[in-house]
């Protein structure tokens, strides 16, 4: 399930919205994000006419129909075509009929109980992908401090071929991701995006199915896709200190035996005053717990995913199938900080048509050389460019996206601490530390 | 059938490193991430900035698919400052050619040197890429430089000894140093051998040409009988497998196996087939291989055919090009100095294609003493004189040797000693005759008979002396059945001097 709290966007300059910037250097903040996202869906509210219900249900199901999307079909190996789970997301027009106006769509202006008012909709799936059996919400808290709500839909599953499957599905996903937020704020993980709040709705009574559970996250002002790209020494120090920020993320989650496994620029939040977090807790796994993703190749987006893993090669050893995968998601990330663009793209763009997953019928091994070589290419280019510390940002890429999984990470670490990121957190800290100073200094003259 | 060694980019455009399996599409991208590239198309729609563009464009690109939002974004990304990888990756969504590294040909000992540094650096960067250290080994040849290339073949076998290319490319290079049985042991240990055909038809040569039994002809049959794969991939194997029927005498399944290898013929089907036609012409004149021009590389056979065809100045042509795709070969270099100097006349074209063959083969008698031939013809005695003191004399076999002795017979005539040229031509001729007698490869002595004769009897006519016309009609008798093109113009000329 989609558990990433959304970020208000920042106004679209085309040429590249810039990013919130580090505090302690002397150019100002642009303004505050506007706390109301651009594309907000509107809303019918309860006791509308007929008319516009039955308008609303209309929408809904094409929407079902054509967008068919849910984070639920990660229980099964999303890269296959499974017809079973296909057919499962194919919606019941004749039950969908009865469930047009999901008390989960009608928030605003609730209050939650709690001290928290629920204020405005969030626009669904411009940011981030899926997420579709969850509503999101801005709400504030009694000191008057804005946060992310998301509250999750049970309807829609009611909606489906087989609901008791869905509603199982959409049970376990809340639960899991709730109890991996739980176990961050317990272990206090400082750049992983806080859930400050969790809760219920009652169900109205003529609706017993329309019980609404939600999560309250803190609110993000944007994430790393609207940093703008320059080698203006601002942007740099900016990207660098960006690139620590997500490495201690993925660190502090390694050390509690979670492996994030969705690590992307649209995950990579940004927050005021230069901090970057790390959400969506929805694919994660966590070492030693069964979960809904043990048998899955890859529980995050496919096209960012480690190349092993397109080409359907599973490392028996858990660390390996999954800390490997963040490993590479991390310097995929990195690169995206650097070039704007992820590690996969690039990776298959210098591949051969008849090397790529889709046309290779034979084994990731078999086509490893070819991927090993259009690797080095993709690196070669990354190491042209002009950037503050090119040379180590490109090597610490090379290692983390390292295309056999085995070998990921610093070559010190790999006997002892295997797939440790210290290293890099120490790396991308320093260069950082020396661009920030570097942008004082031609500030200050 | 010995596979060609090609830089990687070439390969690859040659179509010659699919997987032997299949090449339609086998795994589609799910419905799941179809979705997030819609939501990558609202996201690019709300915001409009490079992020999200370039995320848009990277997984549209990745599932190959295109619609206006997409190359709205593509374009977005080539029209604002941004890096190289997403430039390149926006102009193929857009429908552009990628700005991959091209491999040049490298002509000149500058380029050839650039390149090795570049492609030094990049293997210190990245030092598991098998490919670039091939690409590094070939180039490494081409300057001649054996020591260091043995160390980055080891090295790319190391890192993938199960791929096509690398073991293809490694056969290529210990053959090049005439070490038939360690490219033999290469791909016979090596697990893919057994399931792929382009290795199968590597190995069945390599075997052939170690003097050792193949253990994969049952298999390579098989492979062909059950026509499982696209015909291109099983070209080469049918090739091998017709070349070995052909030499056992079954006439008519070598002409069954050729028919299958032209189906989609590579370059060095072709130059196969055409090789063995001028070889067995009587026999196997039927197999149609017009289409050699319509194949992409097909250098060799192209030479070969209009070497056949005594096109002399477009044999040149396409052998140089030949040349080009295989720059480390000595094969064109010797067939094209030859055409130069005995057909053509051509001394300088001679000199040149003797002197680039000379740069990857510095040691080749053929090419030494053919560069020393153009150059007596050119009267520059003492670069020639150099040459010959060059020629390893105690590692030339008899066929050298007597060539040696006529080459020098005319170093002598053209440093005015017509007494130790006349004495050089005489053994040089004794000999050929008595090889000639006792049946060793007769088409090839006959023509050497034939040419050391034409040479010296024009030395002797330079020195004003009358041509021995007895010895030039045995010349001209030893070519009545010479299957060679180059007969018939040395023939001609044999007249003309008699007259």
């Amino acid at each position: 399930m989609e558990t990433k709290p959304k970020p208000i966007p920042n106004p679209p300059p085309r040429s590249g919205g810039r990013t919130p910037k580090p505090p302690h250097l002397s150019k100002p903040l642009p303004p505050p994000p506007p706390p109301e996202s651009k594309t907000a869906m509107p809303l019918s509210r309860a006791g509308e006419q007929k008319t516009e219900a039955n308008a609303l249900r209309r929408r809904r199901n094409d929407v079902a129909q054509l967008v068919l999307n849910f984070d639920d079909t990660n229980a099964s190996d999303p890269g296959d075509d499974n017809s079973a789970i296909a057919s499962r997301i194919v919606p019941s027009t004749s039950i969908a009929t009865s469930h047009a106006d999901p008390p989960a769509r009608h928030l605003a202006g609730k209050a939650l109980g709690n001290g928290w008012i629920v204020e405005k909709p969030i626009e669904r799936s411009v940011d981030g992908t899926g997420g579709h059996f969850s509503c999101s919400y801005i709400v504030r808290s009694k000191t008057g401090k804005l946060a992310f709500l998301k509250a999750m839909d049970y309807t829609r599953a009611l909606d489906m071929d087989d609901p008791a499957w869905h509603l199982k599905i959409m049970t376990e996903a809340f639960v899991a991701e709730r109890d991996l937020l739980d176990k961050c704020q317990s272990k206090r993980l400082s750049r992983v995006v806080r859930m400050l709040d969790s809760g219920k709705l009652s169900p109205p009574r003529n609706n017993p199915a329309g019980v609404v559970q939600y999560i309250i996250f803190e609110l993000a002002s944007g994430d790393i896709r609207h940093a703008s790209q320059s080698s203006d020494p601002f942007d740099v120090a900016w990207a660098l200190r960006a690139m620590h920020h997500a490495t201690v993320a993925l660190k502090q989650l390694h050390s509690i035996g979670i492996a994030h496994q969705d690590i992307k620029p649209s995950n990579v939040l940004t927050f005021k005053d230069n901090q970057v977090k790390i959400a969506d807790l929805g694919s994660a796994c966590e070492r030693g717990i069964a979960s809904r993703f043990d048998n899955t190749r890859f529980p995050g987006d496919l096209t960012y995913a480690p190349p092993e893993l397109l080409y359907d090669e599973l490392s028996p050893d858990w660390r390996t199938r999954r800390f490997a995968s963040d490993m590479y998601l991390l310097g995929s990330t990195v690169l995206f900080l650097l070039t704007k663009m992820s590690m996969t793209p690039a990776l298959f763009h210098r591949l051969a048509p008849e090397h790529r997953r889709e046309r290779w019928p034979g084994t990731y091994r078999e086509v490893l050389p070819f991927i090993q070589h259009a690797f080095s290419g993709v690196m070669e280019d990354v190491s042209r460019m002009n950037f503050f510390g090119i040379n180590e940002v490109a090597t610490s890429i090379a290692q983390l996206c390292n295309p056999i999984p085995e070998l990921r990470g610093h070559p010190k670490d790999r006997h002892r601490h295997r797939y440790s990121l210290e290293r890099y957190i120490a790396q991308f800290d320093l260069l950082a530390r020396k661009a920030e100073f570097a942008f004082a200094r031609e500030n200050a003259t | 059938m010995i596979p060609r060694w090609r830089a990687f980019d070439d390969t690859m455009r040659l179509d010659e490193l699919s997987h032997h399996r299949g090449r339609s599409i086998v795994k589609e991208w799910s419905r799941r991430s179809s979705d997030a590239l819609k939501s990558r198309s609202l996201a690019w729609k709300a915001y409009g900035t490079l992020g999200h563009a370039t995320d848009l464009v990277g997984a549209a690109f990745l599932m190959d698919y295109s619609d206006a939002i997409v190359v709205d974004a593509a374009r977005f990304i080539l029209d604002n400052p941004s890096p190289d990888i997403p430039r390149n990756v926006a102009w193929a969504v857009v429908g552009g050619q990628g700005v991959d590294d091209v491999t040049q040909t490298c002509a000149t000992n500058e380029t050839l040197y650039a390149r090795v540094r570049q492609l030094k650096r990049r293997t210190r960067r990245q030092p598991r890429d098998a490919i670039r250290w091939m690409d590094l080994a070939r180039i490494y040849v081409v300057l001649g430089q054996s020591h260091s290339a043995s160390r980055c073949v080891a090295i790319a076998t190391g890192l993938a000894p199960n791929n096509r290319f690398i073991l293809r490319s490694a056969c290529r290079f210990w053959l090049r140093f005439d070490n038939p049985d360690r490219a033999h042991d290469l791909l016979r240990r090596a697990p893919m051998t057994r399931e792929d055909p382009w290795l199968v038809a590597a190995e069945l040569a390599l075997a052939d040409l170690s003097g050792q039994q193949s253990r994969m002809l049952r298999r390579a049959r098989k492979m062909l009988e059950e026509r499982r794969w696209h015909p291109m991939h099983l070209s080469e194997l049918s090739a091998e497998v017709g070349t070995m029927e052909a030499n056992a005498g079954n006439m008519k399944k070598a002409k069954k196996r050729f028919r299958d290898a032209v189906i989609a013929p590579t370059d060095n089907t072709v130059a196969q087939i055409s090789w063995l036609i001028q070889k067995k012409n009587e026999q196997l004149h039927d197999i149609n291989i017009e289409m050699s021009h319509a194949i992409k590389n097909a250098f060799e056979a192209r030479a070969r055919m209009e070497y056949g065809s005594g096109r002399w100045r477009k044999a040149i042509e396409e052998i140089k090009k030949w040349n080009a795709d295989e720059p480390f070969a000595r094969q064109p270099c010797m067939m094209g100095s030859h055409i130069a100097a005995v057909a053509l006349e051509d001394y300088s074209e001679c000199k040149k294609l003797a002197d680039i063959g000379l740069r990857s083969n510095s040691n080749n008698f053929t090419l030494l003493n053919n560069l020393a031939f153009a150059y007596l013809k050119m009267n520059q005695m003492a670069q020639a004189t150099i040459l010959l003191k060059k020629i390893r004399k105690k590692k030339l076999n008899e066929r050298e040797e007597v060539v040696f002795l006529a080459t020098s017979g005319l170093c002598a005539y053209r440093s005015d000693n017509a007494e130790a040229g006349r004495v050089l031509y005489e053994e040089a001729i004794s000999r050929i005759k008595k090889q000639i007698d006792s049946g060793h490869d007769n088409d090839y002595y006959k023509t050497a008979f034939a040419l050391g004769v034409m040479n010296w009897v024009a030395e002797e006519g330079e020195m004003n002396m009358e041509p021995n016309r007895e010895l030039l009609a045995r010349a001209k008798n030893m070519l009545r059945h010479s299957r060679d093109p180059i007969a018939a113009v040395v023939a001609t000329k044999i007249d003309h001097l008699s007259r």
